[in-house]
């Protein structure tokens, strides 16, 4: 029983809360966004975890490859040669398509909005605390984002910069509890307010808030940014509603509504750096 | 330096390696093994098979790292985990004192512990302090947590079994 009062364990326990303490100030004197140590930290683990994705991918690819090998194996010698030369093809091209697919996306929300600048970023970690969903790009503040700027794909929102280092910047998802946008339905013209909901998030869903209790809203009415307040632009799709409920104190109601972006799939994003506000 | 000294740098720097190493691959190779949208998290369970093997100052030590590490990567909360992991692998060392058996069940159960206790005491300090009453949120995230770690168990405990026991072979 003396070893749980002995000296080390009274150090440690004072040198834990002074590190906390540290932190904590360090994190208020940086006005709640990343503290110095959080930043340094990211910085160096960034390059660390795209390099950790990359060979992880390339094994996935390998071992998907002697699957199918496996597969084609029983039908034909020449058939699988050719097979393999088309998927080695496909691969070269791969990064191309890609890169193709998110200029296109780009241009297509250019031609509607001209005034939208992007950064195309990769998402190089899907951040592990369990009582949110972020991930982390491998883009910050040296390519010109900021907090605050709507993240996006071909499809709609994934979320916002909730906060940036040089190199990286952790991109808050729709689906998260602390995420909150003014929204309005395509069809109804109701506005309301998207927030993430913790029970929604854990099946990938998030709640469209504050409805009129007289909505006429129905189950796959797409929901987009309605652009007020200025701090995402209008028109960017957030998802589609699955549900509307009554409120429990009857006043109003919700909608629950899954994203149009499948937050899971996702491995490259565009960060809306600026745009103009329209009305 | 003494020897002595140099050997528990070696393992503490080994088992630093292991923790970076897992939240590490925890965001990128494990973040799609999700039970109850949970993500596998593995360094608790790191502290307290430390805690169990190595005792109470030890224990701690490794709950001040992961929790250094846990807050650095995870949180924006800067300073919880620190504080919290550092008390839990105490407490979980006393509760050793009463069911004092090394073995990966007991490494189990009080990484069970750990997980119940420091999830409760965060959705206590964040959510209810929001003004989320519902208890339910701890529902998802305990079990779901528990599952999606639960596989990679036996190679951890293996792992920081084997260095703790590789270090002690060399003092001897």
């Amino acid at each position: 029983m003396n070893d749980f009062f002995s000296k080390k364990t009274v150090v440690t326990a004072l040198v834990a809360v002074l590190i906390a303490l540290i932190l904590a100030i360090l994190s208020a004197v940086s006005g709640g966004r990343i503290s110095p140590v959080g930043s340094l930290v990211n910085i160096i683990s960034e390059p660390v975890q795209s390099a950790v994705g990359a060979v992880t991918d390339f094994f996935g690819e390998r071992a998907a490859r002697a699957t199918r090998y496996d597969e084609l194996e029983a039908e034909n010698e020449t058939l699988r040669y050719e097979l393999s030369i088309a998927r080695q093809a496909i691969r070269e091209n791969s990064a191309i398509e890609k890169e193709n697919e998110q200029l296109r996306a780009a241009l297509a929300m250019r031609e509607r909005d001209s005034s939208f600048v992007f950064e195309a970023a990769e998402i190089v970690a899907k951040n592990g605390d369990n009582w949110t969903r972020s991930f982390t790009i491998n883009k910050g503040s040296s390519a010109g984002i900021a907090a605050d700027n709507c993240v996006i794909t071909a499809d709609g929102m994934v979320g916002f910069i909730s906060e940036v280092g040089t190199t990286w910047a952790t991109v808050t998802a729709l689906t998260d509890t602390t995420m909150e946008a003014s929204a309005i339905a395509s069809r109804t013209r109701d506005v309301a307010s998207a927030e993430g909901d913790f029970e929604l998030m854990a099946e990938g869903l998030f709640r469209l808030s504050y409805l009129p209790k007289n909505t006429q809203i129905l189950a796959g009415d797409v929901i987009e940014t309605s652009g007020v307040g200025g701090l995402f632009p209008k028109g960017i799709v957030l998802g589609s509603v699955v549900e509307v409920k009554n409120e429990s104190h009857g006043i109003s109601k919700y909608a629950i509504v899954r994203p149009a972006v499948d937050l899971d799939g996702i491995n490259h994003v565009l960060v809306i750096k600026s745009f103009e506000i329209t009305n | 330096m003494s020897l002595n000294i140099r050997k528990k740098l070696y393992k503490w720097t080994c088992y630093a390696a292991l923790m970076l190493a897992s939240v590490l691959l925890s965001g990128t190779l494990f973040s799609s093994f999700r039970v109850f949208s949970c993500a596998p998290s593995l360094i608790p369970f790191i502290v307290a098979v430390i805690a169990l093997h190595e005792g109470v100052g030890e224990g701690m030590i490794a709950g001040l790292a992961g929790g250094f590490i846990c807050d650095a990567f995870y949180s924006s909360h800067e300073g919880f985990y620190i504080i919290v992991m550092t008390a839990l692998a105490f407490l979980i060392c006393l509760m050793n004192t009463v069911m004092y058996w090394k073995s990966f069940g007991m490494a189990l159960i009080d990484w069970a512990v750990l997980i119940s206790a420091m999830h409760f005491i965060h959705y206590c300090v964040y959510m209810l302090a929001r003004g989320e009453a519902s208890a339910l949120p701890l529902l998802y995230v305990i079990p779901g947590e528990l599952l999606a770690t639960l596989p990679f168990t036996p190679f951890l405990y293996a792992i920081v079994k084997k260095t703790g026991r590789s270090f002690e072979e060399m003092e001897e």
